[in-house]
């Protein structure tokens, strides 16, 4: 059987494909209809003109999604997206000149900005899976193995500072964990507490996140940090970010940063697991699975000075970070921006302090924490942190409500 | 009238040309007196009618009469299936796509511009509308008008340019990334008179008087043709910057925006283009999907332009 219908094979609902569509501009729909019957109904030549058609759906829905606040996108134009993102996938593959990668890319296009549909929830994913298995990968690298440099943070000018250690538990019960410092809100490292993730021996082989994932795209940071004026975010296979920026010698330094990758590629989904710690709540009615991220770079990524809204348990799966921490209760101290977009950011960089613009920073409190492979960091919700990688890393954040 | 053309033609909008992009820039003559172009079709307005050139039931490149007659309009506007009639006694009208019924809106218009989320219309007594409201603020007396998807520029009469909408994309030109709700003087062209104003998807461009193209906005594909600056990487530039043509002492003459790309004539009658060019909305020019600086996209020599115009997805110089 070909990929296609294979893939076909994958559909649940296929009249949820097509009702997706019904809010689009009627010519736009019916080049969508003439795409989704050549997949479905007809048995049409699959040429270079279904190929244009179909790309120029994809190309209007993405003006479309690129209108208002991404917040603010309508749910259907993003499902549209996603259906849209599969027809066309199916479009390449039965084209004369099948492209595998090409279609993958439509899929993974599909997943980055599209909404999973409602019927067909896992249709994207599974497809990229199916794609993902039949490629073969042919570059092997060597395996490095993640010696730690030394990287200098700067001048640890926060030493004037008053400065408190984050505390340390050995894989606490959830009582223990629950009354000291999540109900205190308070920020503690716990270690042997993923010592049964798959991720933590697994990913240090960079084959096999190569294997499982080489080939897909995901979104790379470019640039020293958010704030920077030339930040940017670019769209790459992880293959090419492993090779140009996580080993390679690029200008910039590329980070791939607090990416959901878990939904986007199953494979890797099965090597982490939702810390038992993510089920506490404060509200019982208003729990919810966590929000899970990737953060994937080379040494000297940087998260500049800020706060999440959610609670935070942030995985070192390998390498080494170094994170300070302040308290919500010394935010004046850091000098948040006053942009609606940055609000959530300090303008004091807690290394290089500007004390004559900042002068209240040397009231502040610094927490420091260096985190190790196989270590958990619990951070509370507004707790302001900035975090450094010392070296080659891999971590994974859980956001919880 | 004579146009030359290229770009996205799926829909045979450009009923003459055959192929469903036109690959570079095509002598395209047409009794019109008014040339507008959508994103899946195109306005023609001759004496007798407003016809939309474009798909039908599943057919491309038919021509359908909507409006009758013609020689009374003044200006037609349309984004997606949107259209707006300017009647030359001033009287604003909606027109319905599939019926080409008229809903009236205004009087005493002088000119529209509309786009996904803004419809800004300007009255012959200098007032603006972000239809159907009149939009409040102190200016010098607007004399121009110009909509992005999500924003909107003004021009008033001793030069000053404000915006006003979106401004994620740093088309507002504030040097922030902020939603302004109320038009704002954009204070890095103060001070250099401006004559000329366009909007693309979401970026912006200004001619001052002394003939210098001014761009800001998302430069995601290339649209504001920063390269000769060295500021290819730059996604967004939320700041006006002057443009650095090959040629130092050439005077920019007209400018357009299409959602993504952008086109510039300059007074040595060559047309500039910029940005993205995946369905040929810059011509031959490149291969890629790409450009990233000013190039040469069309020799206009011997011919009479009139006006500037941009699709979507296609580019329109309109000649006498």
């Amino acid at each position: 059987m070909d990929l296609s219908e294979t893939l076909k094979n994958l559909i649940q609902n296929q009249s949820e494909l097509e009702e997706c569509v019904q809010n689009l501009n009627i010519h736009v729909k019916e080049t969508f209809l003439q795409c989704y019957n050549s997949c479905f109904v007809t048995t049409n030549k699959f040429d270079d003109t279904l190929k244009l058609k179909a790309d120029s759906v994809i190309d209007y829905l993405q003006d479309e999604l690129n209108t208002g606040h991404w917040s603010e996108v309508l749910l259907h134009t993003r499902q549209a997206f996603t259906s849209a993102s599969f027809i066309k996938a199916l479009i390449v593959l039965n084209h004369p000149e099948e492209n595998v990668q090409e279609a993958l890319n439509c899929l993974d296009l599909g997943l980055l900005l599209g909404a999973p549909l409602c019927a067909n929830s896992n249709l994207l994913t599974q497809s990229a899976s199916l794609l993902t298995s039949t490629l073969h990968v042919t570059d092997s690298l060597e395996l490095r193995i993640h010696k730690r440099k030394t990287l200098n943070c700067g001048n640890d000018s926060f030493e004037n500072l008053r400065r408190l250690e984050v505390k340390t538990l050995n894989c606490p019960t959830l009582e223990e964990f629950n009354k000291a410092y999540y109900i205190t809100q308070i920020p503690v490292k716990l270690k042997e507490c993923m010592e049964h993730w798959p991720a933590c021996t697994k990913w240090l082989d960079l084959n096999y996140l190569l294997k499982v994932a080489g080939s897909r795209t995901v979104p790379i940071e470019l640039g020293s940090h958010y704030t920077d004026e030339n930040w940017t975010q670019k769209l790459m296979s992880l293959k090419d970010f492993i090779n140009n920026h996580y080993l390679g010698n690029a200008d910039t330094i590329g980070y791939l940063a607090q990416h959901n990758l878990f939904d986007q590629i199953s494979e890797l989904r099965n090597d982490i697991c939702i810390p038992d710690y993510c089920a506490l709540s404060r509200n019982y009615d208003d729990s919810c699975e966590p929000d899970i991220n990737a953060w994937f770079g080379p040494e000297g990524t940087v998260s500049p000075l800020h706060f999440d809204p959610k609670d935070n348990l942030l995985a070192q799966v390998y390498g080494t970070k170094q994170i300070l921490l302040f308290s919500p209760n010394d935010s004046e101290c850091l000098y948040p921006h006053e942009d609606k977009l940055l609000f959530n950011t300090a303008q004091v960089d807690p290394y290089k302090p500007d004390l004559e613009r900042f002068p209240k920073f040397l009231s502040a409190t610094v927490y420091k924490c260096l985190l190790e492979p196989g270590e958990m960091l619990f951070m509370p919700l507004k707790w302001w942190h900035h975090v450094t990688a010392l070296d080659k890393s891999f971590s994974v954040s859980f956001w919880w409500k | 009238m004579r146009v030359f053309c290229s770009g996205f033609n799926l829909y045979g909008q450009f009923i003459k040309c055959p192929t469903l992009i036109i690959e570079e820039f095509v002598d395209y003559s047409c009794n019109a007196t008014l040339f507008e172009p959508s994103h899946t079709f195109n306005l023609a307005v001759t004496s007798d009618g407003v016809y939309v050139h474009g798909s039908k039931n599943d057919k491309t490149h038919q021509v359908q009469k909507i409006i009758n007659p013609g020689f009374d309009i003044k200006q037609v506007a349309c984004f997606d299936t949107k259209i707006l009639i300017l009647y030359k006694n001033g009287d604003l009208f909606k027109c319905d796509f599939n019926t080409g019924a008229l809903t009236y809106i205004n009087k005493n218009m002088k000119k529209v511009s509309c786009n996904a989320t803004v419809n800004i219309a300007l009255s012959n007594d200098g007032s603006v509308f972000n239809l159907p409201s009149e939009i409040h603020f102190t200016n010098n007396g607007i004399t121009d008008v110009a909509s992005g998807r999500e924003h909107y520029l003004m021009l008033d009469k001793i030069g000053k340019v404000y915006t006003c909408g979106r401004g994620s994309r740093g088309q507002l030109g504030h040097g922030d990334l902020e939603d302004e709700l109320e038009p704002k003087i954009v204070e890095a062209l103060d001070g250099i008179k401006i004559d000329k104003i366009a909007a693309g998807g979401w970026h912006s461009c200004a001619i001052s008087a002394q003939g210098d193209l001014y761009v800001w906005g998302w430069n995601g594909n290339g649209q504001l043709g920063l390269y000769n600056n060295a500021k290819e990487s730059i996604s967004v530039m939320a700041v006006p910057q002057v443009v650095n043509f090959d040629d130092q002492d050439a005077n920019i003459m007209a400018v357009a925006c299409g959602h993504r790309h952008t086109i510039a004539l300059l007074d040595d009658k060559r047309l500039y283009g910029t940005g993205w060019n995946r369905y040929c909305q810059l011509g031959k020019v490149t291969q890629e999907t790409n450009l990233y600086r000013f190039e040469v996209i069309c020799d206009l020599r011997n011919l009479d332009v009139k006006e500037l115009k941009c699709g979507p997805w296609s580019s329109l110089v309109i000649c006498l």
